[in-house]
């Protein structure tokens, strides 16, 4: 009985140092950026981070130079959250909450390149293999893969998993129409405009992450209507600036909201050493 | 000593030291010299200069008793060749010599310029040889950029408004400019869930000088707005310390400037480490400065 009762206690004394341990590992093994790896005619992606789709797609962009928008989901269940308190922090606050992160973590898919030009078709192929691969991956939630057309892509999520395991559809969150007064404004100004209109009528927040600031204040945009969904609205911002942008929307499972952050389309290139730069694409 | 001795004395000295024709010494000649170029553009003026400078060491058994030694250094701008020489001396003594040229550029205009610099002995020919050039564009660069706080964006984010010069007081009203990574950024406030990517560079502006936000302001730029959104500041501070983010924390981007000549060419006028931008998240303060080729300017921000 004694022997009993010492197991049981030692096993509750040691676990918060297990948790510790795994959040130790699980960071050890992200990548820093999704890596893009050239074998014959194909090529294979490699992500591990908590958002590895987001991490694949932003690889692929910069890789290739395409436009392709991220949109997070909405974790909230166990079987999609992990915690990801740091050890340290944990140590020096026993008591509190901590913090979560999405479950995501190593993820790999291989598609085949194809020489010259890529035509839309081509990209909208490569991009449906990608995002089948993950969603027949272990990692959170799924995604379909839109034409916006004009050569722009969004990747949306679509499902999460609930408290019983099970797919819950999840409403992109820019689908949402909305009206804002057509006005001439910076395209900062009119894209946080957007993002406060959405986060009032959706109730649920969205704010202004990243952005080329300097870009957004200098160029000046007439956008507006009425029952509009937000991304159009975005969209006609975008059309507006003489940089190619492309967003990626994620989502703070700490704060329950979404940060969009828009950021300039850049093209991976690779001197003899195999260093990388990447230039803006024009 | 009897001259006996003198004699055979002198002949092995002649045997052992002087094998060498003074001919035959070129493959054991060992040249020393140090070679600069450099190209400087202010204002309107492009000016070249190559230099040379150095010795030859002559190996044992090479006696050279007549020959002797001179280096050239030639800068051929705009196809205008000229070759500067050195005075002969000694085989072993020290040269130096140097060239420097100089033109007025038309902006647009790419000028070849080729340089050589050579050591050469009477005896055995060139000891020496190196040479290069290139193209260089006929545009007006800035030599200065200062710059100044001119208010706020949203609460977090400082304007910076800049102002280039050059010693010729060249007019660049209506240029463009862009700005670039002269080193990768560091962001000391990230972590793998944050709300927004991780800062991994500048987001290339651009900017016409005496327009936008400093439209009418005679060699004016900007503004540069440095900072985080609110939101962003919000996720570091109240997020990032569970995550293992230890407040203050910093991200350090390296902004190199560039100004697009007419014939389209941007042109780097930013020194080669390029100028520092930092950006300091504190409990109750974000501190967001600019350091430019000239000096720096901080922005304290309470928020």
């Amino acid at each position: 009985m004694r022997l009993a009762i010492f197991i049981a206690a030692f096993a509750l004394l040691s676990l918060p140092a297990q948790a510790q341990d795994e959040v130790k590992e699980r960071h050890k093994k992200y990548l820093d950026r999704a890596e893009v790896h050239h074998i014959g005619d194909s090529a294979t992606v490699v992500a591990n981070s908590p958002r590895p789709m987001a991490d694949t797609l932003m690889a692929v962009s910069e890789e290739y130079g395409w436009l392709i928008d991220f949109e997070d989901l909405p974790y909230y269940s166990s079987y999609d959250l992990v915690d990801d308190t740091d050890p340290a922090w944990r140590a020096a606050h026993p008591g509190a909450k901590g913090s979560t992160a999405a479950a995501g973590a190593a993820f790999q898919t291989q598609f085949t390149e194809i020489k010259g030009a890529v035509s839309i078709p081509e990209q909208e192929n490569i991009l449906d293999k990608i995002v089948s691969d993950y969603n027949e991956s272990s990692n959170p939630g799924k995604f379909v893969v839109r034409n916006e057309r004009d050569g722009r892509f969004s990747v949306v999520g679509s499902y999460v998993k609930n408290e019983s395991g099970q797919d819950e559809v999840v409403n992109p969150i820019l689908d949402t129409p909305i009206m804002i007064k057509t006005e001439t404004r910076t395209a900062y100004d009119t894209l946080d405009l957007i993002l406060k209109t959405l986060s009032d009528k959706s109730k649920i927040k969205v704010v202004l992450g990243r952005v080329p600031s300097n870009l957004m204040a200098q160029t000046r945009v007439t956008v507006g209507g009425e029952n509009i969904s937000a991304r159009a609205l975005i969209l006609q911002v975008l059309s507006a600036t003489s940089i190619k942008l492309y967003w990626h929307m994620y989502y703070s499972t700490d704060s329950k909201l979404y940060g969009i952050s828009f950021l300039p389309l850049v093209r991976a290139s690779y001197d003899a050493s195999g260093r990388r730069t990447a230039e803006l694409v024009q | 000593m009897n001259r006996s001795a003198q004699f055979v004395f002198g002949l092995l000295t002649l045997l052992f030291c002087c094998c060498v024709s003074e001919g035959q010494c070129a493959t054991g000649l060992n040249p020393h010299f140090s070679v600069y170029t450099s190209v400087t553009r202010d204002g309107n003026n492009i000016s070249t200069y190559v230099s040379i400078s150095g010795y030859t060491s002559v190996p044992p058994g090479c006696v050279m008793t007549t020959a002797t030694h001179h280096v050239g250094a030639e800068n051929k701008l705009n196809n205008v060749d000229h070759w500067t020489y050195s005075a002969n001396g000694c085989p072993t003594c020290y040269f130096s010599t140097s060239d420097s040229e100089a033109i007025v550029g038309v902006p647009g205009v790419l000028y070849p310029w080729g340089w050589d610099a050579t050591s050469i002995c009477s005896a055995v020919g060139q000891v020496s040889n190196s040479g290069g050039g290139g193209s260089l564009p006929g545009c007006t660069v800035p030599a200065t950029e200062t710059t100044a706080l001119d208010g706020r964006t949203n609460t977090t984010q400082t304007n910076f408004n800049q102002t280039i010069a050059d010693t010729a007081g060249d007019n660049f009203n209506g240029k463009m400019l862009q700005e670039g990574d002269a080193a990768p950024a560091t962001d000391g406030c990230w972590w793998p869930t944050a709300i927004a990517p991780k800062v991994v560079g500048v987001t290339g502006g651009p900017w016409t000088v005496a327009g936008n936000n400093v439209s009418g302001q005679l060699n004016h730029w900007g503004w540069d707005i440095i900072g985080n959104t609110t939101p962003i500041i919000d996720d570091y501070r109240n997020n990032g310390p569970s995550h293992g983010i230890t407040i203050p924390c910093t991200q350090t981007l390296h902004q190199k400037m560039s100004i697009q000549c007419p014939s389209g060419a941007w042109i780097p006028y930013t020194p080669p480490a390029g100028n520092t931008i930092t950006v300091k998240v504190d409990h109750a303060l974000v501190t967001n400065c600019r350091y430019d080729m000239n000096g720096f300017q901080c922005d304290p921000i309470s928020y």
